[in-house]
């Protein structure tokens, strides 16, 4: 991995690791993420609220702390289910080729070309216990994840295919097909390895793409579902608080252009390394 | 484009969109809240034979499949159905917010290119230096930026601070689209960059580049004139496609802006129940990017005749 690759990965651990010890920090803190007072609304940074409180009078550091679980959660579990089906259509496309792989490639042109947002907004219209899903606080986390995934995965399918379709050809692998491996082992033990360099740049990019996604579906109102933070929905208020109180806007954005930042210089540093 | 390719193509689209109407369809019976319910919800005298008669008589107890039938033969006729929300047909209520919409992606697209087109040029020129790593660096960065946030941060500056700029932008008042355009163009010039610096490399890089040279062109008729032309094509393509990316950012930039166009109207639709309305809408938008990709290809051809004969 090249060095450009490690400060951002850096960076990904840092707040990765804020966001799993949030209740720990809380605790420190003497801080309750969630408890409400009106009294103590849009105070300014201060020793106890380092970023200051927000139109409920909730801390805001505290909050995205917890936000950050949310949202890097959503990246990281939407960015794996994407990174599984792109790949596993890719692999089947590129290697099967014919029929196949003229029918997945319409539709994952189809899916590139379809306006994400809309369908998505759509999309989170559908009421989850319909489904037999367990409805309940955290439902719009699994409703987002699914939803994200299940239309995320395109982009890893064209990369992914156009891999498999050049490695298809190798020496390494007609020796293998000589050899006798059975079809699905080829793919998994003697293409799939060759292309991972490709899954982990799509996966990055993936993640950094999500967390977009649902911080605007979030802000919407049809991501994330308050009190469940995200540093989304932690903009919704913002819209209006923004006449009054300017600040409580800077953090939340912050979080999610950092974090997104370093998704990109991943990508574009383990790119390059390749490339060199 | 021969015009066979070209049927194969419309009928393609045609069966996507037939597709896409059956999906939708399906998804609205999962969706809370029929009108029923709706009036059950806001008549408390209604009761529940009522509401039974009110549904048989508007349909609502037949599977959804036929009712999906009986709404795709409506549609073809012309009649794509009543908005819950505005008490307008359907198309009446869309018409007018997708040429809004159309001024507002224009606007914003004639700024991306304007600032796209020299930096991702320039990029290609001297890649690896300085500049280009700059530009690189100001690409990821507008990758990174979430649209909403920076329309916040502009209102913010514009609006609250200075009072420059109105804060809702209406497409009769040219200075109040300043602010969604300048938002809405962020989100690609990024994605333009990228792809025409990518394509411009690979132009300066042919053997007619150096034949240019050779015969005494100046530099800045070969990286216009020449290469330019030749690196225009597959941009071309991504224009067509970055499409469905961009009215994905309408939703979210004319929700902040209250500007009257398609996504503001996607989003007051799905919060008001009224799912005809944002599925019709939402198979408009689809039929106009499928329609783009399908004009890009056409373009595509005529900008190099190469494409267009092996098709």
């Amino acid at each position: 991995m090249k060095m450009r690759a490690i400060f951002p990965l850096f960076v990904i651990v840092l707040f990765s690791l804020l966001a799993l010890f949030a209740p720990e920090i809380a605790a420190l803190l003497h801080i309750h993420g969630d408890t409400a007072d009106l009294a103590a609304r849009f105070l300014p940074p201060s020793q106890k609220h380092i970023f200051g409180t927000d139109e409920l009078g909730r801390d805001i550091f505290v909050r995205l702390l917890y936000g950050g679980r949310v949202s890097l959660g959503v990246g990281f579990t939407a960015a794996a289910a994407a990174a599984f089906l792109g790949t596993a259509i890719g692999l089947l496309s590129g290697y099967k080729g014919g029929w196949t792989d003229a029918l997945l490639m319409r539709l994952t042109d189809l899916l590139i070309a379809l306006p994400l947002l809309p369908l998505l907004v759509i999309l989170s219209a559908v009421d989850v216990k319909k489904l037999g899903l367990p409805g309940g606080v955290d439902a719009s986390f699994y409703k987002i994840v699914l939803l994200v995934g299940l239309t995320g995965w395109a982009m890893t399918a064209r990369l992914v295919r156009a891999r498999a379709l050049t490695l298809r050809e190798m020496d390494f692998v007609t020796a293998a097909r000589a050899l006798g491996v059975r079809p699905l082992r080829l793919v998994l033990r003697h293409i799939l390895p060759n292309l991972m360099d490709t899954v982990r740049v799509a996966a990055a990019l993936s993640v950094g793409n999500f967390i977009l996604l649902e911080s605007v579906l979030s802000f919407l109102g049809f991501g994330i579902q308050p009190p469940l933070p995200s540093w989304g929905n932690m903009l919704t208020g913002a819209e209006d608080a923004i006449w009054t109180h300017a600040s409580v806007t800077v953090y939340p954005g912050m979080m999610i252009f950092f974090t997104v930042l370093a998704f990109n210089f991943l990508a574009d540093g383990l790119q390059s390394g390749k490339r060199a | 484009m021969t015009p066979r390719r070209f049927f194969q193509r419309l009928l393609q689209m045609a069966a996507a969109l037939f597709a896409m109407s059956f999906l939708m369809y399906m998804l609205i019976g999962l969706m809370p809240g029929d009108p029923v319910d709706l009036m059950l919800a806001g008549d408390p005298h209604l009761t529940p034979a009522d509401a039974a008669r009110l549904k048989a008589l508007y349909g609502l107890n037949q599977p959804l499949v036929s009712r999906w039938a009986h709404w795709l033969m409506q549609t073809l006729h012309g009649d794509a159905g009543f908005s819950r929300l505005y008490y307008q047909p359907v198309m009446q209520v869309l018409w007018p917010r997708l040429a809004h919409t159309a001024l507002l992606m224009a606007a914003a697209l004639l700024l991306t290119l304007c600032i796209a087109v020299p930096l991702g040029v320039a990029a290609a020129r001297w890649p690896r230096s300085c500049a280009d790593k700059a530009i690189n660096v100001f690409c990821l960065s507008g990758l990174s930026l979430p649209a909403f946030w920076l329309a916040l941060l502009l209102i913010d500056f514009f609006v609250v601070r200075h009072g420059w700029l109105p804060a809702s932008a209406s497409p009769r008042h040219p200075l109040s689209m300043v602010l969604p355009v300048v938002t809405l163009a962020a989100g690609g010039i990024a994605v333009y960059i990228r792809h025409l610096r990518a394509s411009m490399i690979a132009a300066l890089g042919a053997d007619y580049i150096k034949t240019a040279a050779a015969k005494g062109c100046s530099p800045a008729r070969i990286v216009w004139g020449h290469a330019f032309r030749n690196a225009l094509a597959p941009v071309v393509t991504v224009l067509m496609i970055d499409l469905g990316a961009m009215i994905g950012g309408t939703v979210v930039i004319e929700e902040i802006f209250a500007y009257p166009g398609m996504g503001k109207l996607m989003y007051d639709a799905i919060m008001g129940n009224d799912y005809n309305l944002a599925m019709v809408g939402f198979l408009l938008l689809t039929a106009c990017v499928l329609a783009a990709n399908l004009a890009a290809d056409i373009l595509y051809a005529l900008l190099d005749p190469r494409v267009g004969r092996e098709a």
